[in-house]
């Protein structure tokens, strides 16, 4: 399966606080990949690289196939974009905005157009600075799928919309994917929303890619352990371990990554104890690797 | 520690304040022994500057030593020889080899002049005290001009004497020279100066634009092809009896009746018709009431047409026509009229020099109302490369 | 695409170009109306002259206005945006900027068009004097070459990067500061830095120049 987006060792720096240093992530084609990282990670700025609006300082982005920014407007005739924030003329109505909107894309949908804006309850004549928070993120998802993208890439697109608009915005998205096999970039930090519908997860955090995979691996990857007696310096493990942090006595907590219950064994070859093994769900297993990847733990 | 470095910034200061006046007299004094010396090496470099002056045309430049100011007779000595030459050459264009029986007559002199004056603080209040500390200086030489042993009130130059200036009044000089050699009717006509000064570029775009918003309907159908209005509106041949009859007609009447002559004209309308009467023409345009204004107006306060510059285009045209002599013909003022004196000059009929003069009056008519191509080209270069400059624009970066 | 283009500049200048559109129609029926003396058959021409010259100031300053309006109003709603939606668009950026400006071009045409219809008609409907003649379509061409030029510059610095912008800013204010700290010390006797740097724009064959040339509707 190709990449619909593939980043290779990119670095960007943005002012002098923040920078993106040798980030590399693949999309797959046909993926829902959901884009996880806390507010300030990077998200919106690999975005942005990713759709040519900002030009890298190092290393390749190719979308679609298109070397980006250098073929940023073939590569973005095929993608729909949904924005963190509204991005549109404010003083446009609603019927104006689809109209310069379809000017620019061969591939755009009147009818389909017009059945979202049904389904989504905009009004022609209302003006664009009049949107609620809602309205404004149903037109922004409109605008997107109506002009079949091969790919999306969504910025947050559910934040701050009351659950009735979440779930309207996100069945219409999980409705084109299904029936046009798109591949979806959906960036958050909202990650119970990405467990439901995404397949691929990348987490970012401080400007780097702290995780990539499958969602499933990712759900079912991470645990923590409950280790008693276990030596302060351990030989190479056949788990990634994330972090240890003691609890009392000898008792020690580990986050780790690939734990099968046969492990066991290592660990009582260590003179450790496995006390208790607690699953974690994707919230937890998002914080536990954001806390290992700041600490400097061992991955 | 802080308290003793206080006062000692506080003594340091009180000495530099009692020290501040002895400084003064020390470069008043200094100031003065350059200023003598540069008097002595300037004496010399006056008498250079007369020689070289004098080797360039029959004219003398006489520079007089000023008090305070000498370094401005330095200065003269170079500005002084160009200014003649500049002027002298000036004249030939149009006076030819009569120039120099002109510039034996005349001799010119330029006397610096300046003096100090300090406001005294007992006559200001308190926001003069800047003024009063500091002394004022006035400064600035006098161009004086005798010709044929009379003198003619001088010319006043600004400080320092630039020679554009000293040209400008040298020049000035010779006008007011030759005009004494010409008929007294001519010279009435060109308003006692001998034009010498050259056209510049678009002299005669300017004029026929002049000419054609003329406020006398004659100049305006001269500009328009008409010969006879041309000789009418240039008072060639007699000053009409009847001027308003004879250079204007009734649209012009409003305008003149409200502007034409100056104050001291107008008194007898003013004293014989009300402001009411006088509004009648000046508000409502009454026909009646502008006639009745326009005849308590003396005869002169309507001008000659033509301005002085179309005056003395004609005059110039007419002495480069005639060639080698014309001044001298035209100051023998044989001939009865103006035209027939400028004819003389010129050595063909008046009508024939009128003629050549309104033709090229006509030719200055600016030839497109459309931009002209510096103005294309200029607009067209910055909008291309505001364009390209907004083109490579990047909004983020 | 030009359309689309067009259509949301037309939209945000709507205002500013239907009051141009007033006043390329008020100004020459001033000019011709408040001429006095010309109750007496035709116009008094050298006060019709004046009058005339008078509204060539008043089209030069019309031809700014609009133009520096006009500029603002193409950007700004992108500048409010950071220009997401512009560069998200399937287009190069230059040839959205050119889009932009070349719809700017075409609306300041329409005012420059207003200029020369209505000034045409207050001629033709004047009884002008033989000597002077309607000069709308001149008039028109010099005010709409006129307006493209402060368009141009202003449009070119609001699409520029912050840094450009920056840039400009901080040498015009130091132009300024320098010439005022010359003057402050005795070194010079006043603005004369901003003279110097000012001068080649007004010069023979500058741009400027436009400005500073007779915007006559009625001439010789």
């Amino acid at each position: 399966m190709s990449d619909a987006i593939m980043l290779r060792n990119v670095a960007f720096r943005f002012g002098k606080e923040f920078a993106i240093r040798d980030l590399s992530m693949s999309v797959p084609t046909g993926a829902i990949y959901g884009f996880l990282g806390p507010n300030g990670s990077g998200k919106t700025t690999t975005i942005k690289l990713i759709l040519g609006m900002q030009e890298p300082e190092d290393g390749s982005i190719e979308v679609l196939g298109h070397q980006m920014p250098k073929a940023a407007p073939q590569a973005l005739a095929r993608i729909g974009y949904v924005p963190e924030r509204l991005h549109l003329y404010a003083s446009l109505t609603v019927d104006e905005v689809m109209r310069f909107h379809q000017a620019f894309y061969a591939t755009w949908d009147a009818t389909r157009a017009e059945e979202l804006r049904r389904q989504f309850n905009l009004r022609h004549e209302q003006l664009v600075s009049r949107l609620s928070k809602g309205e404004s993120g149903k037109l922004m998802m409109l605008l997107a799928l109506a002009t079949q993208p091969d790919l999306l890439v969504l910025d947050e697109p559910t934040d701050g919309l009351d659950p009735v608009v979440r779930r309207d915005v996100l069945s219409a998205l999980v409705e084109y994917v299904s029936a046009r096999n798109a591949t979806v970039l959906v960036s958050s930090h909202l990650v119970h929303e990405q467990e439901r519908i995404c397949d691929w997860v990348g987490v970012m955090d401080e400007g780097r890619l702290v995780a990539e995979m499958p969602m499933h691996a990712f759900r079912s990857g991470v645990k923590r352990l409950r280790v008693n007696g276990a030596p302060p310096v351990l030989p190479a493990a056949p788990f990634t371990l994330l972090g240890r942090s003691p609890v009392a006595g000898q008792e020690e907590e580990w986050g780790v990554r690939g734990w099968q219950p046969e492990m066991q064994s290592w660990l009582e070859a260590q003179g450790a104890t496995l006390r208790e093994t607690i699953d974690l769900d994707l919230e937890e297993s998002f914080v536990e690797l954001l806390r290992t990847s700041r600490s400097g733990g061992n991955r | 520690m802080s308290d003793r470095f206080g006062l000692t910034v506080f003594a340091l200061l009180v000495l530099a304040a009692r020290a501040l006046p002895a400084q003064d007299e020390l470069r008043v004094l200094q100031a003065r022994r350059a200023q003598l010396m540069a008097r002595v090496d300037s004496l010399a470099l006056v008498v250079r500057a007369q020689e070289n002056a004098a080797r360039d045309s029959n004219l003398r430049i006489v520079v007089h030593d000023g008090a305070a100011f000498m370094r401005t007779t330095v200065a003269l000595e170079g500005v002084g020889r160009d200014a003649l030459k500049a002027a002298t050459r000036q004249a030939r264009l149009v006076l030819a080899d009569d120039t120099d029986s002109l510039a034996t007559d005349l001799q010119l002199s330029v006397r610096e002049y300046s003096s100090d004056y300090r406001v005294d603080r007992r006559f200001l209040g308190l926001g003069g005290y800047s003024l009063a500390a500091t002394p004022a200086k006035f400064a600035g030489a006098m161009l004086a001009v005798r010709f044929a042993a009379v003198d003619y009130s001088g010319t006043t130059l600004d400080w320092p004497v630039a020679r554009a200036n000293l040209t400008a009044g040298i020049v000035a000089a010779f006008e007011r020279a030759a005009s004494t050699r010409l008929p007294a009717a001519l010279d009435g006509w060109l308003n006692h100066r001998v034009p010498l000064r050259a056209d510049a570029a678009e002299f005669w775009t300017s004029l026929y634009r002049a000419l054609a918003t003329s406020s006398a309907a004659v100049t305006r159908r001269c500009v328009g092809g008409n010969l006879a209005a041309c000789r009418l509106a240039l008072a060639i041949d007699s000053m009409p009896t009847d001027r308003l009859a004879a250079w204007h007609d009734e649209s012009d009447w409003q305008g003149l009746a409200v502007s034409a002559g100056d104050p001291l004209n107008r008194t007898a309308l003013y004293q014989r018709m009300s402001i009411d009467e006088r509004e009648q023409c000046t508000k409502l345009a009454k026909r009646d009431a502008c006639l009745r204004m326009l005849s308590l107006l003396p005869p002169d306060a309507l001008r000659i047409p033509v301005p002085e510059v179309g005056r003395a285009a004609l005059f110039h045209m007419a002495l480069e026509r005639g060639g080698p002599g014309a001044f001298r013909r035209l100051s023998a003022g044989a001939a009865p009229s103006v035209a027939g004196m400028l004819g003389a000059a010129a050595g063909e009929s008046a009508d024939s020099l009128v003629s050549a003069w309104q033709r090229r009056v006509m030719a200055g008519r600016p030839q497109s109302p459309l931009p002209d191509t510096t103005f294309f080209l200029a607009s067209t270069v910055c909008i291309v490369v505001c364009g390209a400059w907004a083109a490579r624009g990047k909004p983020w970066t | 695409m030009f359309r689309a283009i067009l259509y949301t500049q037309w939209k945000w200048a709507r205002p500013v170009l239907f009051l141009a559109i007033i006043a390329a129609g008020w100004i020459p029926l001033e000019a011709l109306r408040s001429s006095p003396y010309k109750e007496l058959g035709t116009y008094h021409v050298p006060s019709l002259y004046a009058s005339i010259a008078a509204a060539g100031s008043a089209y030069q300053y019309l031809a700014l206005a609009v133009a520096v309006v006009l500029s603002i109003s193409a950007w700004q709603a992108d500048s409010a945006r950071q220009h997401v939606y512009a560069l998200s668009l399937p287009i190069p950026r230059w040839r959205f900027v050119l889009l932009r400006f070349g719809a700017g071009a075409l609306l300041l045409g329409i005012a420059a068009t207003a200029v020369g219809l209505f000034g045409g008609i207050a001629a033709a409907l004047a009884p002008l004097p033989p000597s002077l003649h309607a000069y709308p379509v001149g008039l028109a061409i010099r005010f709409w070459l006129g307006t493209l030029i402060p368009f141009g510059l202003i449009f070119a610095l609001l699409c520029s990067s912050p840094r450009r912008v920056k840039i400009v800013v901080a040498a015009v204010v130091t132009v300024i500061a320098v010439d005022m700290a010359l003057a402050g010390f005795g070194v010079t006797d006043g603005p004369q830095l901003i003279n110097w740097v000012l001068r080649p724009l007004y010069e023979s064959g500058s741009p400027l120049t436009a400005f500073l040339s007779r915007w006559m509707l009625v001439d010789v």
